[in-house]
């Protein structure tokens, strides 16, 4: 069954969204990923406009990651008083990268913006992951155990303003969550994206975040900043398809249940494989599309 | 005659309206109308009229295009030709040009006010009817339909160099191959069938993708190579449904589009976490 997308303004067989959205979803709950970053290229391929697939693909990140956020506070592993300052930061970036993301569009080239930035973000993750997967694999046959340094000190912590978090048991300067926020704020708003593989990451190894509370107080500031992404777009772009994501909150939401209680059932590492396999294979065909000779040279815009 | 059949038209529409009866089953009824007056033998009127089989056309969300018919009756053995011109749009063209290896768009050319819609149905081929001349003044070819356009010229752009200008005929070619391929524009030199001497019926397609507003049809009936009579109609094309409410939602009212978008999405993730606790 086809349905018309109002704002992306193409016919799109609903079926297929909802199963690419649960498949995603899938992906999503059992890596504990927010999914965006494999979303917003395949909504590319399916042919909704780049620019309508990333603010889209930001309105169903609302969702999914409020649901995350809930799941976490139950639990408790929010740390509010980090969250505030990484969303501070990540409310002024993602503004940011609103007002940047209209400037390129208005020149013409958004479409290779967004492309390129995934093509080296993917590549980049898929590489680590892939590496990562291969030396854990290697590592449980080897029976090896590295110890690592539990805390690092860098130039880092030499920044002023430190702040005390109880939570985390932390004492940084409140700029280091702040720039972490806002430059995850501003990829948040180009790429269409809730950056937790990028905040994550940055939480652990440049905060030195405990990993228990890292993924409930990333999720907590993707949502409010994701919000402040989708409402930007709208207000500025008008290339928030209310309707595709609907559809692809509904899908996502059942693939992440599934896939979050299928986790125990698969060993960890060889999916880890497979899914920078799919990074990766998605990154090919982004680098084909860009580099091989198009199948329109002239587009018409109405 | 073709007053009965717009009462009959007008009987068929209230019929419709309370049962959704496919559009393939009122074609067929209207041939058996056609095939009904032919039996009795009437006497036709010898003026040219038209009709349409509905007045508008309604994008909704699950829009697979939609075909309207065109009826009338005209004299005998004049030739027809039907122009359907849809609002005026205008359209800018990006062209990809491969710099550094990766292709870069650039607007180079904007078409002004040109018609968003274009068809041109006609009895058979309107060279064995008509002279060049009438058919270029009335834009009945693809030749000879005026568009109008000029290069997009921007000097502080860098990347000027790369980029080559195109001949004006060369993208008006572009265009057309578009517009073409979209169904926007289309010429058909044997579409109208004439049932028995005076009736003839045609239909008009609208693809999805059509644009909204007033479309004018203008039939023109040809006698020895000149105009012996034409009439005018119109048919409005305007969305409906969810898909129209979204699309003006969100152009109009930017702002409140995306809070709501937002509380929508947000609630839909409470009420996720709500549901799937408890299973």
């Amino acid at each position: 069954m086809t349905i018309f997308l109002p704002i992306a303004e193409i016919s799109v067989d609903i079926f297929l969204l909802l199963g690419v959205s649960a498949s995603v979803g899938i992906l999503s709950g059992l890596f504990g990923i927010g999914g965006g970053f494999l979303m917003t290229p395949i909504l590319i391929f399916i042919g909704i406009p780049p620019a309508v697939a990333v603010a889209t693909e930001a309105n169903q990140i609302v969702g999914s990651s409020v649901s995350g956020a809930l799941a976490h506070a139950r639990r408790s592993n929010v740390d509010f008083k980090m969250g505030a300052i990484l969303l501070a930061g990540g409310l002024v970036g993602s503004t940011l990268g609103v007002w940047l993301f209209k400037i390129i569009r208005d020149s013409g080239q958004i479409d290779l913006v967004i492309i390129s930035l995934y093509v080296v973000f993917l590549s980049a993750i898929g590489i680590l992951m892939f590496a990562e997967s291969l030396i854990s694999v290697w590592r449980r046959s080897s029976r090896k155990d590295r110890l690592r340094k539990l805390h690092q000190h860098t130039f880092l912590h030499g920044l002023p303003f430190k702040v005390r978090f109880r939570k985390s048991g932390l004492y940084v300067s409140a700029f280091l969550p702040l720039g972490i926020g806002l430059i995850v704020g501003i990829l948040s708003a180009i790429m269409g994206v809730g950056g937790g593989f990028i905040m994550v990451p940055a939480m652990i190894y440049l905060l030195g975040m405990p990993t228990s509370v890292v993924v409930g107080t990333s999720l907590f500031q993707i949502t409010f900043v994701i919000a402040n992404v989708t409402i930007l777009h709208a207000y500025q772009n008008q290339t928030v398809d209310g309707l595709l994501a609907m559809i692809l909150l509904v899908g996502g939401v059942i693939g992440a249940q599934l896939g979050s209680r299928a986790m125990h059932l698969i060993r960890s590492d060889h999916l880890r494989g497979l899914l920078a396999l799919i990074v990766l294979g998605v990154c090919f065909k982004l680098v084909v599309d860009l580099t091989s000779i198009p199948r329109n040279l002239y587009t018409f815009i109405l | 005659m073709i007053q009965i059949m717009k009462i009959f038209n007008k009987i068929i529409r209230v019929f419709l309206d309370k049962q959704p009866i496919g559009r393939n089953y009122l074609l067929i009824f209207y041939s058996f109308i056609f095939l009904f007056f032919l039996s009795q033998n009437f006497s036709f009127a010898k003026d040219l009229e038209i009709d349409l089989s509905e007045d508008f056309v309604s994008l909704t969300t699950d829009f697979k295009g939609s075909k309207i018919v065109l009826f009338g009756s005209a004299q005998e053995g004049n030739d027809l030709a039907i122009v359907v011109r849809g609002p005026k749009q205008s359209i800018k063209v990006r062209k990809k040009e491969k710099v550094k290896g990766i292709w870069l768009n650039k607007e180079i050319y904007e078409f002004s006010e040109i018609p968003s819609y274009y068809s041109v149905i006609s009895n058979r081929d309107l060279k064995d009817f008509l002279t060049q001349d009438f058919i270029e003044r009335y834009q009945l070819s693809e030749s000879s339909m005026k568009i109008y356009g000029k290069p997009i010229v921007n000097i502080s752009n860098s990347q000027e160099n790369y980029f080559r200008m195109d001949s004006d005929a060369s993208l008006r070619k572009e265009l057309f191959n578009f517009k073409k391929d979209l169904k926007m524009y289309s010429f058909h030199l044997n579409k109208i069938n004439f049932v028995g001497n005076n009736l003839f019926r045609t239909d008009i397609s609208f693809d999805p993708g059509v644009l909204t507003g007033k479309y004018e049809i203008n039939v023109l009936e040809f006698k020895d190579g000149k105009i012996a009579d034409s009439k005018l109609l119109d048919l409005e094309v305007s969305k409906s449904g969810i898909e129209a409410y979204i699309f003006d939602f969100a152009h109009g009212k930017p702002l409140a589009y995306g809070f709501i978008a937002v509380l929508i999405a947000f609630f839909a993730g409470i009420f996720a976490d709500f549901v799937f606790r408890r299973i």
